[in-house]
């Protein structure tokens, strides 16, 4: 047994090639290098996986990482990584979720999961205290999420079994297949459930009934956790009542609710999509995942109508109310509350499928696109029964479905070049449902992240433009508040270490929205925490910031060992020209010197070269001096 | 005294529709106090100024629009 705390330090390894099933151990100098989750799962990529390969091979590496922290007291120590190369994107692809899984994992006796190989038929891979064993799943390949899910905890004879899988998407490698565990939390973004599919692999069941993981000091940690509690009780917080959705709102009021493909930043309709109507018409309950207080999950049920939904697969939530709402011109809680199933049932990432729907949307407006490209659907925005059928294309790679869901450079390739200033993309991954004219920051939330643009990459710039926003990060340097519009070097220093915190927070697996301002966690308390789980009594907020530093440099080197550079460091052109419409951000826009100023600052920060390729002083501060002249 | 119209967090005590108050100080901390706003939570509220988001030390004006809202990142 491992000498760590909080965890078994055990890895699985799976060829499915040869069927092979081994473990080994994590040593702990490697935890304290990279912590777990994106870091650790992204050392093992870079150290075993040769550049150049086809993500869809059976050569390519799937990896699954939790942290020494995942599943112990404290809140919102839930969520765990998947890494691998995107498919999407030909560059590093990481994703998150929450839920159930990853905790189960560890309870099950294993921090982290490599997959390699090809299976000759489709299997799914059963963890159960310390034991994996690999199982048929031709009964389960072609079934929907919540029927195969089901059926594979009835076989393995324990309802207590957390299953994570992949949709007939993910069969079927689309670009945007996600993987999703127990039918409501998706790791959304960059094909990983493509990449799952490639292998033939199903599913992961994992159960684990030793649900006591050792801790150092586990006084000072249930201490922590209830002073916690205790302060956080007295911040008013609409979060666990509104979970995501109070974003439609919010997100209208300051102009910032990308509307019609970007093209606007407030929704004549918005009130139909928001918090109130949300709870007034559709919501049947709230969800929740391990050990989390705030429960943002929605749970939604239409029982009339042409849209009707369960609440298995839970509820539609900002991102995806956002992306086939307003993004797609759609006006209506329950076409929207359909698409969201829709992608739950065949594991399809929701934003990726809506974006590029708005763009077919906006093509077809124009001219660009014509019906008869189309299967012969009219796609002007706002048809929400003609979203939902080429949603439905997409999902089961039907007619032109097959053509959008493989990523923007192949539609565009397909429908012609003059389509391409309107897809709203970053590396080939289509936008989050924010807009960067209003929230500048998120500019270079969407333009550097080697896995893409990402909303969850940095705070956003309308908190820490507030005195009591601003405030919340004061310790890692954030002493004043700036405006959210400002994109000067005191924003990209701003960025710069938000990033590293979220890096770092997306390494050691704990839920954002467990974190001040939404949830119990300060920055410093978090530390504590590590400290009192593993009893690394040295462990400190500036070695948690310099690993969160590291990923980026490591996530680079992923991308430019694929040919990945500085040139995809770019936003969508409709960045750089006045939004438009009303509200508060009309006629607001990037300006482009400015924006290339800020890559150029942010590069130096972090020790990168103009052309944003680490430098020697880099790799050795991070103690990657092993990838010398791997880039 | 000056006239104004706020909306805002109905959670935290602001009305959701624009709603018409008189403010014996043109600011917005007494516009806070006139919906007695929690103290502890004031410090976080995103301040929109007649359709343009302003800074909390700024004088109001007769007639002026206001929104206040507990700012929304992502996810």
């Amino acid at each position: 047994m491992s000498s760590l705390y909080g965890a078994s330090g055990k890895l699985l390894r799976v060829d499915l090639t040869n069927k092979k099933i081994t473990t080994e151990e994590i040593p702990e100098i490697l935890f304290k290098r990279y912590l777990g989750g994106n870091t650790l799962g992204l050392y093992y990529l870079l150290k075993e996986q040769k550049s150049g390969l086809d993500p869809l091979s059976p050569e390519a590496m799937l990896v699954f990482m939790t942290s020494f922290i995942t599943g112990t007291h404290g809140p919102g120590l839930s969520r765990f990584s998947i890494v691998g190369k995107s498919p999407l994107t030909g560059g590093y692809g990481e994703t998150e979720a929450g839920g159930w899984w990853g905790p189960e994992l560890k309870f099950a006796g294993f921090e982290g999961i490599i997959i390699t190989g090809k299976a000759d038929e489709p299997v799914y891979l059963s963890i159960k205290d310390g034991e994996a064993k690999l199982k048929s799943a031709k009964n389960h390949w072609g079934v929907k999420l919540r029927e195969a899910s089901a059926a594979i905890k009835e076989e393995l004879g324990d309802p207590k079994t957390r299953a994570l899988l992949i949709g007939e998407a993910g069969e079927k490698m689309s670009s945007y297949a996600c993987v999703i565990n127990e039918l409501k939390h998706a790791n959304g973004r960059l094909g990983m459930g493509a990449v799952m599919g490639s292998k033939n692999l199903k599913a992961i069941a994992v159960r684990g009934t030793n649900r006591k993981l050792p801790v150092y000091n586990e006084e000072r940690v249930k201490a922590i956790v209830r002073d916690n509690y205790a302060e956080f009780k007295e911040i008013p917080n609409t979060f666990p009542k509104f979970g995501t959705m109070r974003g439609v709102r919010m997100s209208q009021e300051v102009g910032v609710l990308p509307t019609y493909n970007w093209q606007e930043g407030v929704f004549e309709d918005f009130e139909n999509l928001a918090e109130t109507t949300y709870m007034d018409t559709i919501l049947e309950g709230t969800g929740t995942c391990y050990r989390c207080p705030i429960a943002c999950k929605r749970e939604v049920r239409i029982t009339e109508g042409p849209y009707q939904v369960q609440p298995e697969y839970g509820g539609t939530e900002y991102e995806t109310t956002a992306s086939f709402g307003p993004i797609c011109g759609v006006n209506d809680l329950e076409p929207i509350s359909a698409a969201h199933q829709m992608c739950q049932e065949y594991g399809m990432d929701t934003i990726s499928p809506a974006v590029t729907i708005a763009w077919v949307m906006e093509c077809y407006e124009k001219g660009l696109i014509k019906k008869e490209q189309l299967d012969g659907l009219e796609m002007n925005f706002g048809n929400a029964d003609n979203m939902l059928a080429l949603l439905k294309k997409m999902c089961t790679f039907e007619g032109v479905g097959k053509v959008l869901t493989k990523g923007f450079k192949e539609a565009i390739q397909h429908f012609g070049e003059e389509t391409a200033d309107y897809a709203l993309h970053v590396k080939n991954s289509p936008l989050p449902a924010h807009d960067p004219r209003g929230k500048a920051g998120l500019s270079l939330a969407f333009a550097i992240p080697s896995a893409g643009p990402d909303h969850m990459e940095v705070q956003h710039d309308h908190v820490t433009a507030t005195e009591g926003g601003a405030a919340l990060y004061e310790a890692i340097g954030v002493l004043e508040p700036l405006e959210s519009t400002d994109l000067s070097s005191k924003k990209v220093r701003q960025f710069f270490v938000n990033q590293a915190l979220y890096n770092a927070y997306n390494a050691i697996g704990v839920c954002y929205f467990c974190v001040r301002p939404n949830g119990p966690f300060t920055i410093n308390s978090m530390v504590e925490y590590m400290r009192a789980i593993s009893g690394w009594e040295s462990m400190s907020l500036w070695h948690f910031m310099k690993i969160g530093e590291k990923h980026s440099t490591m996530s680079r080197i992923f991308n430019l060992r694929e040919g990945i550079t500085a040139n995809d460091d770019c936003l969508p052109a409709r960045m750089f020209e006045p939004l438009q419409g009303e509200g508060p951000c009309a006629g607001n826009y990037i300006d482009k010197p400015v924006f290339e100023k800020a890559l150029k600052t942010y590069y130096a920060f972090n020790l990168w070269d103009a052309d944003g390729v680490p430098t020697e002083a880099c790799l050795y501060q991070h103690e990657l001096d092993w990838l010398t002249g791997e880039f | 005294m000056i006239k104004v119209s706020i909306k805002g967090e109905s959670e935290f005590g602001l009305p959701r529709d624009y709603t018409e108050v008189e403010l014996s100080e043109p600011t917005i901390e007494a516009a806070l106090e006139h919906f007695n706003v929690n103290q502890k939570i004031r410090k976080y509220l995103l301040l929109v100024v007649n359709n343009q988001i302003s800074k909390p030390d700024g004088a109001l004006q007769d007639g002026d629009e206001i929104i206040l809202h507990f700012p929304y990142s992502g996810g």
